[in-house]
């Protein structure tokens, strides 16, 4: 799933994380973090789990 | 003069109503005349293409059955010179046989890096197709039941820039001559009609070549900076906005495909890959997607990233 702030962007593999694997998430929305992602990173997240 | 049979007989001369006749040239699809097996490239009238079936000639991995589209052209001229004459003191002359045939047409906003892209043309065996204003496509009809690539006569291509000036773009001039086993009566079309509605021959690009500088190898990641010959040398111009789907990233220690996890694109053009670890020292490449048109990556994989 591809998640965009400004020219940046990152696209993250389906399955890569898990919502019952402790940690995901807090590694996922480092990811976001790392292009500066603007965007509610909750909500990232139940968008990227919902694929 | 050509050789006449001797037992011709008159072909009839009506004409219809309505004549089709080609437009104004707008295009060439540079075609080699052979594909890497010998075979000969060419459109089999009876299976006129797909969308989907030019796409995958444009994209072609045998680069000698491969189409090539070039960019649109303006003050296209193709025409035949006078025929070459002897003339006998009675005033009699008598045509010995046809000038040659001259296409040139002029590339415009392009200069060297593209010049140099199809400056190499004239040093093979290929033909072209002609798409004209109304997206017909002009070839040679001679073989029954195939719409063949027109020869070239290699040793007349000729690319030259010309550079911009106070009130005139730059452009490239593009000039050959076709071949003079080609007759003008050789010339047939496929009419835009022909094809199905999804396919317009003036909408085709050609493929982009792609290159690559990694750095940032790790044995669970590295970044590549993909760029083309287009633009600063020090900084060419950069591919952006490409996806992961876009890429494949090959393990040649393992010969196996490294599923991608992660791809960052920061700044434009720059990818940053992570994948599960593979081992230290092991050589992976950069590969374009299958299932990506427009690209040539041969030279993006010849970058060996050892990580």
């Amino acid at each position: 799933m591809v998640f965009r702030s400004g020219n940046k962007k990152i696209d993250i593999a389906s399955g890569l994380f898990k919502r019952s694997k402790k940690g995901d998430k807090g590694k996922f929305t480092a990811l976001l973090n790392s292009i500066g992602y603007r965007g509610d990173t909750n909500q990232a997240w139940k968008d990227y789990l919902s694929l | 003069m050509p050789v006449c049979e001797c037992s011709v007989t008159l072909k009839n001369s009506g004409t219809l109503g309505c004549m089709p006749i080609q437009d104004v040239a707008r295009r060439l699809i540079i075609v080699p005349i052979y594909d890497s097996s010998n075979a000969l490239n060419r459109i089999d009238t009876s299976s006129i293409p797909t969308n989907t079936q030019i796409l995958a000639l444009i994209n072609n991995s045998d680069d000698k059955a491969r189409f090539y589209p070039l960019p649109l052209m303006e003050n296209v001229t193709n025409e035949r010179a006078d025929p070459i004459i002897q003339s006998f003191p009675s005033g009699k002359n008598i045509k010995v046989r046809d000038g040659e045939k001259t296409f040139t047409g002029q590339l415009l906003l392009l200069g060297a890096d593209y010049a140099g892209q199809i400056e190499g043309y004239g040093c093979a065996e290929v033909g072209a197709y002609i798409v004209d204003a109304q997206g017909n496509l002009i070839g040679d009809k001679s073989v029954t039941g195939y719409l063949s690539p027109i020869r070239i006569d290699k040793a007349t291509w000729d690319v030259r820039t010309v550079d911009t000036k106070d009130q005139e773009v730059a452009y490239i001039q593009l000039g050959f001559q076709w071949k003079s086993s080609v007759k003008d009566s050789d010339i047939g079309m496929l009419m835009y009609s022909d094809f199905a509605s999804d396919v317009d021959w003036l909408d085709y690009n050609g493929l982009i070549d792609l290159y690559g500088t990694s750095s940032a190898a790790s044995t669970t990641g590295f970044t590549m900076k993909v760029t083309t010959l287009f633009g600063s040398v020090a900084n060419p111009k950069v591919v952006t906005n490409l996806d992961s789907t876009d890429f494949e990233i090959y393990n040649e220690n393992t010969a196996s495909t490294v599923t991608i996890s992660t791809m960052t694109e920061d700044p434009a053009g720059t990818y940053a890959f992570t994948f599960t670890a593979q081992t230290a020292g092991n050589i992976c490449q950069l590969r374009i997607a299958s299932t990506t048109n427009g690209y040539d990556d041969t030279n993006l994989r010849s970058v060996d990233v050892t990580l």
